[in-house]
């Protein structure tokens, strides 16, 4: 029987994993993915409520989230294509110009 | 019974997707990864009684996200780079996703966890979403649009070779 | 329908604004014009609509998710007015940088419905549409500067930490609606105060503390600030103003609104939040100081020294938690954020201004002996750094005071002694500016003396006299936020 728990505990396992990887990993691009995994994690949360509660406010909420994504998407993709154009490199340790 | 085979096949296609993203070392593997985690999580939406959800996930997830994603790093020509950013900030970062990791499970096994209730076929059809999205989601709705042409335009602005 | 139109008036009225921004870029070319445009779009339009509203007295339709009354009103004027002298510096600014684009305003613009948005939220939809609308045109605005490498970085990095943070909220978010099975911020109320929380008080808990990550996140307090000074110092100089000041005040107005509607129906929910912000807001102010005195670029300086006046206003955020406070409170919260606002965008204007066309970010030594060859430039910008630094006869002075009173009438001594204590630190690397303006250090050179427009100019001694005027008789702006949102 698959109880709203599993869904629970599949989405925190993914936004756990979803979270090492934007703290760890270097090239932008995948540190952009991992972060959308977690978007991603956070929209089977509000699904998996929604049906629990027999809502659809939930799966509004999804559809909002996809469309930010999306938007995030093609805004992120420009500035890493900007930031490579200048850089040569995916790489964000390429973006420490500027510290403390 | 099959329904929970299922499950547990596509949470655990979901699972080696999001690890092979995060640990792999090639780029172009990690990105597939991703893909096969959206689609996997795609399935379960399905699951969850919204389908058409689901395909917009595919669609626009595994679709449109992962072909921009694979097509900025070929343009790059794929470099090698795996998890390593410094060892103290790796250390940190293990022991704090384990912390937060133990403190979800902690909340989830004091949680009161029912069996999924069940619904009617219309719950979750389109017609229903979408007459929420025309009327009680109206201004969200115009404010989501709003954001999208921004997108549209900032995308332009921001990857235009030459200006002016 | 029609009070739906009513109901969302600033944000629609400033979406239209946008729009016709974004549809003029494709036939203007020049920057200028388009700045004007976006001026008066955004006067006539969103100022004249907030007025209309106003003086109706707000106007609440439920149905529209959003909330017009005069809480989210007296926020709407201030976005309006944030906006529009933000646009007034990028004219010149933006000709000196030799990178006018006519896309800018509307991206200012688009900024600014969604604060409006955000500040108006009465559900988890439009407040997270909201603020994704504001970061989103934020991203695009911190990058308008590609010929130099830290726009364009200072970019990258806001959004990814952005998107990083908006993950957070959003978790908090979803284990909220987990716990009251509604999105709306009166439901979600309605179940914290009947206690008919459907998966149990922990992941109520969860949620609330995950929200609260995020939102510290936007309003960049220790220790989630590392984003800040990077971001400030790498985006062009009138955009650090509208991130700095607007996106810092939709963010409170956002934590203001969340809290009087949703977490007050729980004491439990008050009491940590009293707490959270307590202890972060303190930290924020002696840690962000400490290393402020250590800063010697201007805007990363005035990049610290916006972490610490979000500290500060951290400790009203908190204290909005005791209920006998929370009337004064309120209004004192207000007050700051208007306060801040003025001299802020001075200040940040004033930066802009010394900018070498060439040069991207300048250290003190640009402004060493201004004091004796631009002497009415240096004069206005150590009145916005005594009052950003709290000295009496500045409306800074009397926005500190007004939070510190409150906190001393609800009988919080330590919280007040200790955040005094922290202000009398945080005066040292603002006079640090004042005395390189003044006492330019034995030996050197004396700094390249910046040119000034005379639209930069007005508004400058607009802005410092009204610092100064307001400083000494702040009746109007006390009559205007006294009991707002409150009943």
């Amino acid at each position: 029987m698959i109880t709203i728990g599993h869904y629970l505990v599949l989405a925190s396992f993914l936004f756990v994993v979803g979270l090492i990887g934007a703290l760890t990993r270097k090239s932008a691009i995948i540190v952009f993915l991992a972060i959308e995994l977690m978007l991603n994690s956070v929209n089977l949360v509000f699904l998996a409520l929604g049906r629990y509660f027999g809502q659809l406010d939930g799966a509004v909420f999804v559809f909002f989230i996809m469309a930010v994504s999306a938007a995030e998407a093609a805004i992120g993709v420009a500035i890493t294509v900007a930031f490579i154009r200048r850089n040569k490199t995916t790489a964000i340790d390429a973006a420490n110009l500027m510290k403390w | 019974m099959t329904f929970a085979v299922v499950f547990f096949a596509v949470a655990f296609l979901a699972f080696i997707g999001a690890l092979t993203l995060v640990f792999h070392r090639h780029p172009v593997i990690a990105v597939l990864g991703m893909a096969a985690a959206t689609v996997s999580i795609g399935v379960l939406y399905v699951m969850l009684h919204v389908p058409f959800l689901g395909l917009f996930q595919m669609i626009v997830y595994a679709g449109a996200v992962m072909v921009i994603a694979l097509y900025v790093i070929m343009a790059l020509g794929p470099e090698e780079s795996g998890p390593q950013v410094g060892t103290v900030q790796t250390v940190l970062t293990y022991a704090a996703s384990l912390l937060f990791l133990l403190q979800l499970y902690r909340v989830l096994i004091k949680s009161e966890i029912g069996p999924m209730p069940a619904v009617d076929e219309a719950f979750g059809s389109i017609q229903a979403f979408g007459g929420a999205l025309v009327s009680r989601y109206a201004v969200p709705f115009e404010l989501a649009s709003l954001l999208l042409l921004g997108a549209m335009v900032g995308a332009v602005v921001l990857s235009r070779r030459q200006w002016q | 329908m029609s009070d739906l139109l009513w109901g969302t008036l600033p944000i629609a009225a400033m979406g239209l604004a946008a729009c016709l921004m974004f549809l003029l870029a494709a036939v203007l070319k020049s920057g200028r014009t388009a700045g004007v445009l976006g001026i008066l779009s955004t006067l006539i339009l969103g100022g004249g609509s907030v007025l209309v509203l106003w003086s109706q007295g707000g106007k609440v339709v439920p149905a529209a998710l959003v909330s017009c009354d005069k809480l989210a009103l007296f926020f709407d004027g201030l976005f309006v007015l944030v906006a529009s002298l933000v646009m007034a510096l990028s004219l010149e600014y933006f000709d000196k940088k030799k990178a006018h684009h006519v896309e800018l305003y509307g991206f200012i613009i688009l900024a600014t419905a969604g604060m409006m948005g955000l500040a108006s939220a009465t559900n988890l939809i439009t407040f997270y549409l909201g603020l994704e609308t504001m970061s989103l045109s934020f991203y695009v605005l911190a990058g308008f500067l590609r010929a130099h490498e830290n726009s364009v970085e200072a970019s990258l990095k806001y959004f990814l930490l952005g998107a990083f943070s908006s993950a957070f909220l959003l978790l908090g978010m979803a284990f909220l609606y987990g716990s009251s099975a509604s999105l709306d911020f009166g439901g979600i109320a309605t179940a914290l105060s009947t206690g008919a929380i459907p998966l149990g008080e922990p992941i109520l808990y969860l949620g609330f503390f995950l929200f609260l990550v995020g939102l510290f996140f936007k309003l960049s307090l220790i220790p989630f600030h590392f984003w800040a000074p990077d971001v400030y110092q790498g985006a062009p100089t009138p955009i650090t103003a509208l991130m700095a000041v607007g996106g810092k005040t939709a963010a409170a107005a956002g934590a203001i609104r969340i809290f009087l509607s949703v977490f007050t129906a729980s004491q439990g929910l008050a009491d940590k939040w009293f707490h959270l912000f307590m202890a972060v807001g303190l930290m924020t102010i002696f840690v962000g100081s400490m290393i402020a005195v250590t800063q010697r670029h201007i805007k990363r300086l005035l990049a610290y020294s916006s972490v610490v006046h979000a500290g500060f206003i951290a400790l009203g955020l908190g204290a909005l938690a005791v209920a006998s406070l929370r009337e004064q409170m309120l209004a004192a919260v207000l007050f700051y954020l208007a306060a801040y606002l003025l001299m802020n965008v001075g200040a940040f204007a004033v930066a802009g201004v010394v900018e070498r066309p060439e040069n991207y970010d300048e250290t003190l030594r640009s402004y060493s002996g201004l004091g004796t060859t631009a002497p009415y430039l240096a004069a206005l910008f150590s009145v916005f750094m005594l009052s950003l630094a709290g000295i009496p006869l500045t409306v800074g002075f009397l926005g500190k005071f007004y939070i510190f009173g409150a906190l001393v009438k609800g009988g919080y001594y330590v919280v007040a002694s200790l955040g005094l204590i922290g202000a009398v630190i945080a005066t040292y690397y603002y006079l640090k500016v004042v005395v390189a303006l003044y006492f330019p250090a034995a030996g050197e050179e004396p700094a390249q003396v910046p040119k000034v427009g005379w639209t930069t100019l007005a508004l400058l001694t607009v802005m410092g006299a009204g610092t100064l005027y307001l400083g000494i008789f702040p009746g109007l702006l006390t009559g205007l936020v006294k009991g707002l949102g409150i009943g």
